[in-house]
């Protein structure tokens, strides 16, 4: 009896290792050139680590991410808006905790680990510690993205649907530059983009640092970043409202990553500095467009973000651009979800001066 | 200093400080900095909204925090016998930050009760140094107080760490930075409005004991002999000094080293008679706020966190009077 | 009033679990005159001082001052009666002289009123009789250890009480200083004020005093005029070391006897 299990073991193993997919030791390169080899496509994902909703967004692009996700960190109560819409596995997944630490993500026996390349210090290097594998997304420029998208082609196995993801994403790129081919500087407005906060009663308007995406993508909608000048730049910077009247913009973009970015634009129109703002005054003060998530993050969502933006920065030239079209193909495509779907769980989510 | 020569020289001080909050009106980066002509409120009206709305409340509250610090600070130096102890130092401002953190996430975010748990938290902390400071079996009753006052501060702020890691810290952990390194960018009318009767309060309170706080740094037995009521009194200037000091935290963040720096300054100038370097050690320091804040909103297109400018120029001038003429700290004290 | 201040069996401890530092001790302070109270250190003068000031209150036993107890009067009444030069007294900040004299104007003030012209007056006034009013602008730190015992005493001064209690008022000075002293404490007495004034030394008890009273581990040993009290075998028993009382030209002396001390 011993002996055929004994044979039977063999035959198994060296069967397994003649079928393709299977035990193939798999190379990838990520997009901060970091690489890792592992023994076969991953079948158990973790997501950990800061931004980590980005991180998701981008990993659920791939149908397979449904069945390999195993675990995911629960950062806040937003990790669960859009979660539910895309994974109908969700509830028997592990959660991690906040900063969870990489003995917990040990203990669930992912194969590899998917987080942003800021966390790589932190928690890539301890993880590597434990011989686990890590690769890294970094998804701060629209360059980044697409070698991210890449990068998660080659985790699932996928590079056809990686590549039509980059297409998805660079024909609309592609869109916006032919538009505003030939636009000159003084054709462009300026342009300021405030992330609103009032966090225990604490009122501040902050500014992304330039290297941020939101500086690119305003750059990219044919508007010039007001707040090019700003010596400083490790976070979101606060400017008191005097540092806004100096700047005095064509256009101001108020974000909200509460939600809230359209009470915030009424309650400004009525405040009595701000309604001498020339930019509110000629009806350009917007509510950034939201609708899960805040359409100017690092998320997948950056292309709705930059569109939109397209429109209000430069709308007669892109005019081609039906942006409730776009919801629904951004929808549609990426995420596989039907305009009944659609319908029911991301257009009651929309909020902002949208279309 | 002869009584004749302080009122010069204090009235001097008084209009000196008056000169700055005038030019201060005028100073920041509307329409582009170092700051806007006279005649500018008269055509724009955006200038006249924000020096009405934005800059005016702005200079008042830096202005009230200088004089509180300073009030707190001389009569902690005083009533403790210390010319080393601040609101900062004992940890008042620390727990005052935590008060209003605890408020804003687990009651309300009333202005006046933020304050009210600020000025609990405060007073709190520094009735926990000073019993430390009585239990601590290591060095002069100086050091005691500050080594106390120092792991106070320590636990409170770890306190206002811990909550905002409660919190969402993806959204609001920029935040700890103001309450660490303080701000007043987001003052208006309205936390004006809330906090001036815990100001007034102890800056009435101040002036008319400021000659009965030279009696209340005498020994305990000879103030006994002079008929003075302890206990009584000095809390009394204790806590309506340090609430005030508390109240002012919970919009402005901590807020160091002021407290501890003017009223040096001023005994040095003035003599170290409380009757006459109180007051002027208040107005030394509402100046001296002011100009700090001027800094902080026009220096940089960011906005520079005050805590780090009352430091960056308090520690300075600490360190040369430390080195250079010696603050005194007498042995037997 | 003949005693103005008197104690009756007090006795006084710290905590129910210290030892007693006064045992049954009684005492009467004749009005207008200087009573010395002397002692080896440690033997509860202090403390026995801080009781008739008020500030302790005996475990058993009463004081009374002129008549009545501490609690019959109100603090003000207490403070413009009884004045304290302590022991050892730190001014942590560096006040000038005159500043600090003036405060001995606190008990007719209330805790929100400034000293008004005839407190400056009274305090001027003060550091003239003391000798000292060329010293009024000058920081305290800046002044001489001598100096500063007429500080504090002109600080009594300007309290203007009937009453004066000071603790080793001439302890670390030296001779020219001890007679400045205590010289202005014998005026101070002529003028009606009665002082009680503790020290170790029995030279300037002799000096200053009309009344002695001698003390040992927290009691009595002896009480009354110089004769009765000042003699070789008192002194010798209470400070355990060998000691003459002389009289030189009719002036009394206490000096350390030539025999070697053997423990």
């Amino acid at each position: 009896m011993k002996k055929i299990l004994f044979i039977v073991t063999i035959l198994l193993t060296a069967g397994c290792s003649v079928i393709p997919g299977l035990n193939q030791p798999v190379e990838i390169t990520d997009s901060t050139g970091h690489t890792e080899t592992l023994n076969g496509l991953p079948e158990r994902i973790a997501i950990a680590g800061k931004a980590t909703i980005m991180v998701q967004d981008a990993i659920y692009l791939f149908d397979d991410a449904v069945e390999k996700v195993i675990a995911l960190e629960n950062r806040n109560q937003s990790t669960y808006s859009f979660l539910p819409v895309v994974d109908p596995n969700l509830d028997g997944k592990d959660i991690f905790e906040k900063n969870v630490g990489p003995e917990q993500i040990a203990a669930v026996q992912p194969d590899l680990i998917l987080m942003k390349s800021s966390m790589a210090e932190k928690l890539g290097e301890p993880l590597k510690q434990l011989s686990l594998p890590v690769l890294y997304l970094d998804l701060e420029t629209p360059e980044a993205f697409y070698k991210d998208i890449h990068t998660l082609g080659q985790v699932f196995g996928n590079p056809n649907r990686a590549e039509e993801i980059t297409e998805f994403y660079q024909s609309r790129v592609s869109r916006i530059e032919e538009n505003l081919a030939g636009v000159t500087e003084d054709q462009k407005p300026s342009v300021l983009v405030l992330e609103y906060s009032d966090v225990g009663g604490e009122i501040a308007f902050k500014v992304p640092p330039i290297s941020w995406l939101q500086t690119t993508l305003v750059e990219i909608s044919g508007g010039t970043p007001v707040w090019k000048d700003l010596e400083v730049g490790g976070g979101w910077i606060v400017v008191n409202v005097e540092q806004i009247a100096a700047w005095d913009p064509d256009q101001v973009y108020i974000i909200s990553y509460d939600g809230k970015a359209s009470d915030v634009k009424a309650n400004l129109m009525e405040n009595p500095v701000w309604s001498n703002f020339r930019a509110v005054q000629n009806d350009q003060l917007f509510a950034f467009a939201y609708d899960f998530y805040s359409w100017d993050q690092p998320d997948t969502r950056w292309i709705l973000g930059l569109q939109w933006l397209a429109t209000k920065i430069q709308p007669e030239l892109n005019s081609n651009i039906d942006m409730m079209e776009e919801v629904n193909a951004f929808y549609s495509f990426l995420y596989g979800l039907d305009q009944e779907a659609i319908d029911a769980d991301v257009i009651p989510n929309l909020t902002g001066d949208l279309p | 200093m002869t009584k004749e020569r302080y009122k010069r020289v204090l009235l001097l001080l008084g209009l000196g400080t008056l000169l700055v909050l005038v030019i201060s009106v005028f100073i920041g980066r509307y329409p582009s900095p170092p700051g806007m002509s006279p005649r500018l409120l008269f055509e724009d009206n955006l200038a006249r909204q924000l020096v009405l709305n934005l800059r005016l409340p702005r200079l008042l509250v830096a202005f009230l925090l200088g004089m509180i610090l300073s009030a707190a600070g001389s009569v902690l130096q005083m009533i403790f016998r210390n010319p080393l102890v601040e609101p900062g130092f004992l940890g008042v401002s620390q727990g005052a930050a935590f008060g209003a953190a605890v408020s804003i996430l687990f009651l309300t975010h009333h202005p006046l009760v933020i304050e009210l748990s600020a000025t609990f938290f405060g007073l709190l902390a520094l009735a926990a140094t000073y019993y430390l400071s009585t239990r601590i079996r290591y060095g002069g009753w100086v050091l005691r107080l500050i080594l106390s006052g120092v792991a106070v501060s320590a636990l409170f702020s770890a306190g206002v760490g811990i909550l905002k890691y409660i919190a969402d810290p993806l959204t609001e952990l920029p935040e700890l930075t103001f309450w660490l390194l303080g701000g007043l960018y987001s003052v208006t009318w309205r936390e004006l409005l809330f906090v001036l009767p815990f100001a007034l309060v102890g800056i009435v309170v101040v002036y008319v004991m400021r000659w009965r706080v030279n009696l209340l740094s005498l020994n305990d037995d000879t103030a006994f002999s002079l008929g003075a009521s302890l206990t009584r009194e000095r809390l009394v200037l204790l806590i309506t000094t340090v609430a005030a000091a508390a109240a002012l935290t919970a919009i402005s963040g901590v807020i160091s080293w002021v407290g501890l720096i003017v009223p040096h300054i001023s005994r040095r100038i003035f003599g170290a008679s409380a009757e006459k370097s109180i007051p002027a050690a208040m107005l030394l320091g509402g100046g001296f706020t002011v100009i700090a804040d001027d800094l902080a909103r026009t220096l940089l297109a960011g906005e520079i966190p005050l805590g780090i400018l009352t430091s960056a120029i308090g520690a300075s001038l600490f360190i040369y009077l430390m080195v250079s003429m010696g603050i005194k700290v007498r042995r037997d004290g | 009033m003949d005693n103005i201040i008197s104690l009756d069996g007090i006795q006084f401890r710290y905590g129910p679990e210290d030892p007693i530092v006064l045992a049954d001790l009684s005492l009467e302070i004749p009005t207008g005159k200087i009573t010395a109270i002397l002692g080896p250190n440690g033997t509860g003068k202090t403390t026995m001082l801080h009781i008739m000031l008020g500030l302790l209150k005996p475990s058993r036993g009463g004081a009374k001052v002129a008549g009545k107890s501490h609690k019959e009067y109100s603090k003000r009444e207490l403070s413009q009666m009884i004045g304290l030069v302590p022991q050892f007294e730190s001014i942590p900040f560096n006040f000038t002289v005159f500043e600090y004299v003036l405060l001995g104007r606190s008990p007719y003030l209330n805790p929100f009123q400034l000293p008004g012209d005839l407190d400056l007056e009274i305090t001027e006034n003060a550091l003239k009789e003391a000798g000292i009013a060329h010293l009024a602008e000058k920081p305290v730190s800046e002044i001489s250890g001598g100096e500063r015992q007429l500080v504090h005493i002109s600080r009594v001064l300007t309290q203007q009480t009937r009453i004066l209690l000071l603790d080793e008022p001439t302890a670390h000075l030296d001779l020219e200083n001890q007679n400045r002293i205590l010289s202005l404490l014998k005026r101070m007495a002529a003028q009606g004020a009665t002082a009680v004034l503790t020290t170790h030394d029995p030279n300037a008890a002799i000096f200053a005093a009309d009344h002695f009273v001698l003390m040992n581990r927290g009691k009595i040993e002896a009480e009354g005029n110089l004769k009765e009290v000042i003699t070789t075998q008192n002194l010798s028993l209470i400070y355990r070391t060998p000691i003459r009382v002389e009289k030189i030209n009719g002036y009394t002396m206490v000096v350390m006897d030539t025999k070697e001390y053997h423990g």
